[in-house]
């Protein structure tokens, strides 16, 4: 099967850049149309609504006043620099690829349209609970700081999960060059879980990519758990 | 009105009886006096080709000394200065005897630049045994290149990648926790943090969300009291654990340095290790190998090889770099200024074009950015590094025009040192950001070949000339000429022959060559030694043999060489014949007139030179006893030649007017002459045309004079003497030689006469005569035929000689004056003495 649509959340820059790569590779090798998507975080702008919202900055270590208009200037400048960053990278590959800005909580928006996509690429940072939201039948692509300057990749799925989806997915990443493919699979039920796993390996290609594919059940928190562990590095 | 008419008419004073008689008590020279030929058949060769080479230069065993003395001279201060005229074979010889020298001595150190990295705008310099410079700046390389390859190598081991990870995690473990806790304290109050676009904010929670403004404002007043001083407390709180973040970071930073370097000092020990086994009897080599060591196991991220501007992250930031990429391990390169590696004995080194910069080396710039950049390895040699350990040579006049060459040259002789310093720095021309590369230790002999004049200023205005260069080696212009050393001559000629290729020279050739030496000496008894000039004559003289398909060049071919040379160069001297032959210009050959003479002057034109008669006028009148130089008054007279003439009154006053005023003004010209004069070879010539006009004796206008003369009336020696009678030749044969046409010489100058095989052919047939004078008095009596005339035992000069009528004009005006002052009625007239 081919993937007809990859969407990937959109960050501000050098953050989200290495998920944008990715999914722009992939697409090209899945000949899909990629769909960027910056999420406008609304807990931002209730925050800021707050008559003492205050922000107190990571580099600089000060607080500041913060208001509605000065984080929805800071928002569509993120979203501005987010979108440069994808045409950017986008124009390297032939594809179609759009943009896209959506305003509410993140979990909420991505998996609303990872349901339009068949895969979802975004990094791992604050997905702890995306378990909690359930995700459909989508495969999420998560990006995961590596040793270094080096970005590795995890594959979450859910029994719900398209096992048609999974399978493409991991075959174009195989494609893309990465030759040992984890996939997350959150399903406490080992019977579904192997009939889930027999039922992608059945659609993979024989040969390497069977081996190099390595599929483990996991728990909501044990999920939870290692993407804290990653959010760390 | 006074006359003052002569007592003798020309025709009485010119009469043939008594010139002859007196042209027969003077001796003219005979055809054998006038060029001293050499006789092939006495120089016992065929050709060139029997004879061997010449070791040494010729004629200049004062010179040769003097280098072997400043070659053999091991203190300071000892360099050479090589004075002499262009063309003597300085440069050849200096560089034989230095080359003979070098060869005997060892091999310099060879030097590089390799980088301070302590202060790397100080490189270092490394002094290596010869041959082992490049060698070590190839380890080098090769030591870059397995690091390259053995320090990645380290970084993928598993034991780094966890160690890597474990320090990694723990920053992010330590961060996160902090973080952590304060929101978990936050969450006990109610409260969630949220991260921000720029960092974090705390916020009212409800249902696990931030609470909207309204649901706040519906709090009750106390409520929204605790929850705002509750972030207030918060926002203390994380900001008290952001401010230690970069402190984790910079702790974090230092352990990951110390994994690098445990981790890689294995394979960057062992690697040195090599090299100091290799180098270590090297004590400066072996401490940069030691700051090598060390540099290296600071900066290993720099052999990571990173793609193409990428950085090196530390967990998300980007680990702080001077350089990246393969600029970086530029530092490690070895910058060999000075190799030696291949050659034999100390070098000798010419530098023809000696600027400030090839004398002392230059740091080049490159651009990056707009900006302008250099590095030790963009430090070039100059030719003192070139020459460090050996000899120098350089044109003085190159040195002393090329804007602080001499200065740097100086400072460098002094110190002992070559200190590469930028021009532009040096006068703060630029800028930018530049090196001071450790000075070299210098030890050279330098020698400096230019002009005698430039050795004489140089002496006499730079204080440090004579401490620098204590060794002065004269060369000489010409040489000793006898049997032996026209043999020695032949050798000469042998070995430049060889030397430019040239076809062997038979020993008529040698033979007109050597009598070329002679006349190119001006004087019979030297010989030339203008190696230049008879290189020339040497080359010309064989491509005329070839012309003729001789395979030996002869008589013939040399002298049309020279024939061929002076008609390329004679144009001016046609020229002016041409308007003497014409009567354009006023020469007379024959027939008297008194106050008139003819004299002789040389013109230099390049490297040619021809002798051309002028006619020389007096006139005399009363006066208070000066002698009017024209020329002088007109500006176109230089000082020798003023000097010469002012000569003329000391003798006039010495001779004829001991007890009574010079009563005289006298005035001198050269006719037609409308160029410059110089020289005071035509005062004799002077005084005998005012001695003329003085008696009204006339002069023979067949006759032309040369010589200087002195107060007391001695004709003193000339410049030029050939030429000047050939100058007269020449229009005199052109006229038509008569038997009466002559010259007058300084007797002091025969002894230089080298004349052209006509002019002596013609003396031979009595065509032509030179008369060699001694005196003023020699002189005149062949000029007028008159007796000269001695003082008697009354000191009276004879009634009719030449001094007597002038001494007699003399006493006229001197009495005239006395008139003319004091009513004429004081004195008694001059009365001379009775006549017999």
């Amino acid at each position: 099967m081919s993937a007809r649509r990859i969407v990937v959340r959109l960050e501000a820059a050098p953050r989200g850049t290495a998920a944008i790569e990715t999914a722009v590779d992939l697409a090209a090798r899945l000949e899909a149309e990629l769909v960027g998507l910056f999420v406008e975080d609304v807990s931002l702008l209730q925050w800021a609504a707050l008559p003492f919202a205050r922000e107190i900055g990571m580099a600089s270590v000060t607080s500041r006043r913060r208001d509605v208009a000065s984080i929805e200037r800071s928002l569509r400048s993120l979203a501005e620099e987010a979108h440069g960053a994808l045409a950017r990278i986008a124009e390297r590959a032939p594809l179609r690829w759009s943009f896209q800005v959506a305003r509410g909580s993140v979990l909420p928006e991505l998996l609303a349209a990872a349901e339009q996509a068949d895969v979802l690429v975004c990094r791992s940072t604050g997905l702890e609970q995306i378990t909690a939201h359930g995700p459909a039948d989508t495969p999420l692509l998560l990006l995961r700081n590596g040793p270094g300057a080096k970005t590795s990749v995890l594959t979450v799925c859910t029994a719900n999960t398209s096992t048609d989806k999974a399978a493409g997915m991991l075959g174009g990443l195989a494609e893309c060059g990465y030759d040992s493919l984890e996939v997350l699979l959150v399903c406490e039920d080992e019977r579904v879980a192997r009939e889930w796993e027999d039922a992608v390996r059945g659609r993979l290609e024989p040969g390497s990519l069977q081996k190099s594919v390595r599929i483990r059940s996991v728990s909501s928190a044990g999920l939870a758990r290692l993407l804290e562990q990653a959010d760390r590095r | 009105m006074h006359s003052f008419d002569s007592p003798i008419s020309a025709e009485t004073v010119a009469g043939a009886p008594l010139l002859r008689s007196r042209a027969e008590v003077l001796r003219e020279l005979r055809h054998d006096e006038l060029c001293r030929r050499c006789d092939p058949l006495r120089l016992g060769f065929e050709t060139t080709g029997d004879l061997p080479d010449l070791d040494d230069a010729l004629g200049q065993s004062r010179a040769i000394e003097a280098i072997r003395f400043g070659i053999g001279m091991e203190r300071a201060g000892y360099n050479l200065f090589a004075m002499g005229p262009e063309g003597v074979g300085r440069h050849t010889a200096i560089r034989r005897f230095l080359e003979q020298q070098a060869a005997s001595q060892p091999v310099p150190a060879e030097w590089c630049y390799v980088n301070n990295f302590e202060s790397p705008h100080k490189p270092r310099a490394l002094q290596f045994p010869a041959g082992l410079a490049r060698r070590f700046s190839g380890d080098m390389a090769r030591l870059v290149e397995d690091l390259r390859s053995g320090i990645p190598a380290a970084f993928e081991t598993d034991e780094y990648r966890t160690r890597r990870q474990e320090i990694e995690t723990e920053f992010g473990e330590h961060q996160e926790t902090s973080v952590r806790a304060v929101d978990e304290r936050a969450h006990k109050e109610g409260i969630v943090l949220l991260r921000t676009p720029a960092g974090f904010g705390f916020a009212p929670m409800r249902n696990n969300e931030v609470m909207s403004p309204q649901d706040f404002h519906q709090l009750p007043e106390e409520e929204q009291k605790r929850l705002e001083q509750a972030i207030e407390t918060l926002q203390k709180e994380l900001e008290a654990v952001l401010h230690e973040v970069p402190r984790w970071r910079r702790e974090a930073l230092r352990k990951l340095r110390e994994l690098n370097r445990e981790v890689i000092s294995v394979v960057v020990n062992s690697q040195i290790e090599e090299l100091v086994s290799a180098y270590g009897s090297l004590p400066h080599v072996r401490d940069y190998l030691a700051s090598v060591q060390e540099d290296v196991l600071d900066h290993a991220e720099h052999f990571q090889k990173p793609k193409e501007g990428e950085q090196p992250m530390f967990f998300g930031m980007p680990i702080p770099q001077r350089d990246a990429g393969e600029a970086a391990l530029q530092r490690y390169q070895v910058n060999v200024l000075i190799d030696h590696a291949g050659e034999a004995g100390a070098p000798v080194i010419y530098e023809d074009n000696p600027t400030h910069a090839n004398l002392v080396g230059r740091i080049e710039h490159e651009s990056q950015m707009g900006a302008l950049v250099t590095d030790f390895t963009m430090i070039k040699p100059g030719a003192l590094h070139r020459a460090n350990g050996g000899y120098l040579i350089l044109d003085a006049v190159k040195v002393l025009t090329n804007p602080l060459a001499w200065d740097a040259m100086k400072r460098a002789l002094r110190a002992s040192e070559i200190r590469i310093e930028s021009l532009g720095q040096a006068l703060s021309l630029i800028s930018t950001g530049s090196l001071e590369p450790e000075p070299i230790p210098l030890q050279l002999k330098v020698v400096l070949v230019g002009q005698r004049m430039l050795y004489y200023l140089l002496h006499t205005h730079d204080p440090e000339f004579g401490e620098l260069f204590k060794v002065q080696v004269d060369f000489e212009d010409d040489m000793e000429r006898n049997g032996q050393s026209d043999l020695q001559y032949a050798r000469l000629l042998a070995t430049l022959a060889r030397k430019e290729k040239l076809k062997p020279f038979d020993r008529t050739a040698v033979a007109r060559i050597i009598e070329y030496g002679s006349r190119a000496a001006g004087d019979a008894a030297k010989l030339s030694v203008h190696a230049q000039d008879l290189v020339d004559l040497l080359c010309e003289s064989d491509y005329w043999a070839g012309k003729e398909g001789r395979s030996v060049v002869s008589l013939a071919d040399v002298q049309r060489a020279l024939e061929v040379k002076e008609r390329r160069a004679d144009r001016v001297r046609a020229r002016l014949q041409e308007q003497v032959l014409r009567g354009t210009v006023l020469i007379d050959s024959g027939g008297w007139r008194a106050g008139q003479i003819n004299g002789l002057s040389v013109m230099q034109l390049g490297r040619f030179a021809f002798g051309m008669p002028h006619r020389i006028t007096a006139r005399v009148r009363m006066g208070s006893g000066k002698v009017i130089d024209i020329e002088r008054e007109a500006q176109l007279g230089g000082p020798i030649h003023s000097k010469g003439v002012l000569i003329l009154s000391g003798f006039l006053a010495g001779r004829y007017a001991i007890s009574q005023p010079l009563s005289l003004s006298a005035s001198l010209v050269f006719e037609q002459s409308y160029g410059g004069i110089e020289g005071d070879s035509a005062s004799s010539a002077e005084l005998y045309a005012l001695l003329s006009a003085l008696a009204d004796a006339p002069i023979r206008q067949s006759l032309a004079v040369t010589g200087s003369v002195n107060q007391h009336g001695d004709v003193q020696a000339i410049g030029g003497a050939s030429e000047k009678i050939e100058g007269f030749f020449e229009v005199c044969r052109a006229r038509g030689l008569n038997g009466e046409q002559g010259v007058l010489i300084p007797a002091s100058n025969v002894k230089h006469l080298a004349l052209r095989e006509d002019v002596v052919k013609a003396v031979a047939a009595g065509q032509f005569h030179i008369y060699p004078v001694a005196t003023i008095d020699q002189g005149i009596e062949i000029l007028t035929g008159v007796p000269a005339g001695e003082r008697d035992a009354a000191g009276q000069y004879p009634i009719g000689t030449l001094n007597y009528l002038v001494e007699r004009r003399l006493a006229q005006f001197a009495e005239h004056m006395r008139a003319m002052a004091g009513g004429g009625t004081t004195r008694k007239p001059w009365r001379g003495p009775k006549p017999k």
